[in-house]
């Protein structure tokens, strides 16, 4: 079965393997063993409690049980920019008017900011390309937002999600070429690259410091802003039905949005419950089932709450009142008994009409 | 002959006439018949009165031919330009980018909207009948305005500018306003042009930008004519520039035209004059060509002030001999004071 879990040091070789498969154009997710070690032990000291605030982070590993093998991963920072700054535009609005002249204009402008600082950040996600079915990209996604309803106490007021920008054809931002490259003169890609070398900081310190007035920009660059990749369009729209939106706020290099909320207001904060455990061989189906609460049906998250050993799974059945039926199997997987508590979360809301982007197409996964 | 005298009132039909037929147009001097009578009022004023520190006043000067009464050029003085309103203009900056541990450096330039002029005197709407743009006319009517400041120095500052038309074709169209000011305003570059008159009008500060320009954001034809001068007013330019006025800080905020500045002191005009003492006589006038060498010359009153180019000794003697007739065209007597300067720099 698939399962979602905390990462553990000896995952470090499926990780290398796991980041190889994501290539280049993930900028959190090098391949470079020394990272991905650093990386590791910067989450284990996060869960001991031994990590500052400012490296705190988390991460999770999708596992295919039935070949102990690693097919996916997402990550929480848990506080940007408190080490290095963490920059972003955002882009406001001045409006131009002379009731003398009869002259109203309205003039987008775009300011550096650290309006994020502080915010927990979502980041990292990858899934395998043989495994982007069943709804595993939604279960990888949101095992996150179980694992922040149960310890909300670690995280920040407000969350962000960083999207990847708009690239043309030739895989060029055209934002970048109508703006950084002026006051960095170099290519996209070395920028790229000193990014994921963590020299983000240093570039944005090359960045245009007054504010950038958007008529400026060829109108290929101003359709970039808020622009999301094509290939992350579905990982947006994920995260928006979580309750995540773009609040003009924008990544400097190549002007994908970044996504924000109070992190009380996600969906999962609010909407899931809490139930007990029971083991059943074969559990009912929710149509013949008298015990079904009618609150939540269908496809269900359960979490184990487990702080040190986190576990997430997609079961196929809602809760009941007298509590939550799993198999052996699963139970044996989430490391749950009878009688223990589990966080569940319905995979669709039945109450707001929403629907999770479940096919194959549509959770190519590439933040 | 031909001097320079305050305009009055009764030259509007002939400044309007000038106004007309200068190119570049001049927004300073519009060919429009109620702002020029409004301007030749304001002038009138301001050479009958004793104003003791700069404010509003406007002196307009007009190169009259003598024997004629025809007028051939006009040029102005603004006291302190943007006294009731501030002054505009883009000061050219350039911001360093740079990052040790990425080494690199990089300069980029950007235009701020700043009011670092108002205040300033201003030499404004000079404008001079084509026929004579290849004589010493042009300098003597541009620089007779130099030495009226010399002369009353209490009535103007201490920091002198003036703007230039930067690079706008025959229908008007300015590259630079095209991609930039059409943004702000959505107005054509002639339409906002004569609407504001000035650079200094509240619809400025409502619709310029506020915030810095990043030059390599704007467009390849704006970026080329930035500081650059119209093809037709290389004339007034010179003029200025021999005088030591530089325009490297300052662009226009319409067509981005030069803003050329100097400190008083080291204008020219003022630096190498010199006052001499009248005494009217036969003057030795071109006795030996050798020691005649030919100077502007002005006298020392406002309301009265009249400016000529005169061959005088090289040596200037105190006191001075002049001739009746010049003596008549500078409306001085016996006693009164001449403020003289080289048309041409000594040779080094």
């Amino acid at each position: 079965m698939i399962l979602v879990r905390s990462v553990r040091p000896t995952d470090l070789d499926s990780l290398l393997e796991l980041a190889r498969k994501a290539g280049p154009g993930m900028t959190t997710l090098k391949a470079d063993r020394a990272t991905l070690a650093e990386r590791l032990a910067r989450v284990a000291g996060t869960l001991a409690g031994e990590t500052p605030l400012a490296r705190q982070g988390y991460l999770f590993v999708m596992e295919d049980t039935d070949s102990g093998t690693v097919v996916g991963t997402a990550g929480i920072e848990t506080a940007v920019g408190l080490d290095q700054p963490f920059y972003s535009y955002r882009q406001g609005l001045m409006v131009h008017a002379s009731r003398e002249l009869g002259v109203w204009k309205r003039m987008p402008t775009l300011y550096l900011s650290h309006d994020l600082t502080g915010y927990s950040e979502l980041c990292t996600l990858f899934l395998d390309a043989d495994y982007r079915r069943d709804g595993n990209g939604p279960l990888l996604s949101r095992a996150r937002f179980l694992f922040i309803a149960e310890f909300p106490e670690r995280f920040a007021e407000r969350i962000c999600a960083e999207m990847r920008g708009h690239f043309d054809e030739d895989n060029r931002s055209p934002f970048w070429e109508a703006l950084g490259k002026h006051f960095f003169a170099m290519e996209f890609e070395q920028a790229d690259m000193l990014v994921s070398l963590g020299k983000k900081a240093f570039l944005a310190e090359l960045m245009p410091r007054h504010p950038v007035y958007v008529a400026f920009l060829p109108e290929a660059a101003q359709r970039c802003i808020g622009l999301t990749h094509r290939d992350t369009v579905p990982a947006r729209r994920l995260l928006e039905t979580e309750g995540l939106r773009f609040e003009n706020h924008i990544d400097i290099f190549e002007a994908g949005p970044i996504l924000e909320c109070h992190t009380a207001d996600l969906r999962t904060c609010r909407d899931s419950a809490l139930h007990v455990v029971t083991i059943r061989e074969h559990p009912v189906s929710e149509e013949a089932d008298a015990g079904a609460c009618g609150a939540t049906s269908g496809p269900t998250l359960v979490s184990n709450r487990k702080l040190h050993d986190f576990r997430v799974a997609l079961i196929e059945r809602a809760p009941r009142c007298d509590g939550i039926p799993l198999t052996p199997a699963e139970a044996a997987a989430l490391q749950v008994e009878a009688g223990d508590t589990v966080r569940t979360m319905a995979l669709r809301s039945k109450a707001r009409g929403e629907r999770e982007p479940r096919n194959t197409e549509e959770t190519r996964t590439g933040s | 002959m031909i001097h320079v005298r305050p305009a009055r009132p009764a030259d509007l039909d002939q400044i309007e006439q000038l106004a007309a037929a200068a190119r570049p147009l001049l927004h300073s001097l519009p060919a429009d018949r109620d702002t020029l009578r409004d301007k030749l009022a304001l002038s009138a004023r301001t050479f009958a009165g004793d104003a003791s520190a700069p404010d509003d006043e406007l002196y307009s000067f007009v190169l009259e031919q003598s024997s004629t009464g025809r007028l051939l050029g006009i040029a102005s003085i603004v006291a302190a330009a943007g006294r009731a309103e501030p002054f505009y203009t883009y000061r050219n900056e350039v911001i360093v980018h740079a990052s040790r541990e990425l080494r690199i450096h990089h300069r980029v330039h950007a235009l701020t909207l700043c009011h670092e002029l108002t205040g300033n005197t201003q030499l404004s709407g000079f404008c001079i009948s084509a026929e004579l743009s290849r004589t010493e006319i042009p300098a003597l009517l541009s620089r007779a305005r130099l030495l009226f400041i010399a002369n009353h120095p209490e009535r103007f500052t201490e920091d002198l500018f003036a703007v230039l038309p930067g690079v706008s074709d025959e229908d008007g169209r300015s590259p630079f306003w095209e991609n930039v000011g059409h943004k702000f305003f959505g107005l054509e570059f002639r339409q906002a042009e004569f609407l504001s008159g000035g650079r200094n009008k509240t619809f400025i500060a409502e619709l310029m930008p506020h915030h810095p320009l990043y030059v390599p954001l704007l467009s390849e034809d704006a970026q080329a004519v930035m500081g650059q001068l119209h093809p037709q007013s290389t004339l007034p330019f010179s003029l200025l520039a021999e005088e030591g006025f530089e325009s490297d800080r300052f662009v226009d905020i319409f067509d981005a035209g030069p803003v050329m500045t100097v400190k008083r002191e080291l204008c020219r005009s003022i630096r190498e004059s010199h006052r001499r003492g009248v005494t009217i006589g036969d003057a030795p006038a071109f006795a030996d060509e050798a020691d005649h060498r030919l100077y502007l010359v002005c006298n020392a009153s406002v309301e009265r002030f009249r400016a000529l180019a005169l061959a005088l000794p090289q040596d200037l003697p105190e006191p001075l001999t002049l001739d009746e007739q010049a003596a008549a065209l500078l409306e001085v007597e016996e006693g009164d004071t001449l403020r003289c300067a080289a048309l041409h720099p000594d040779r080094a």
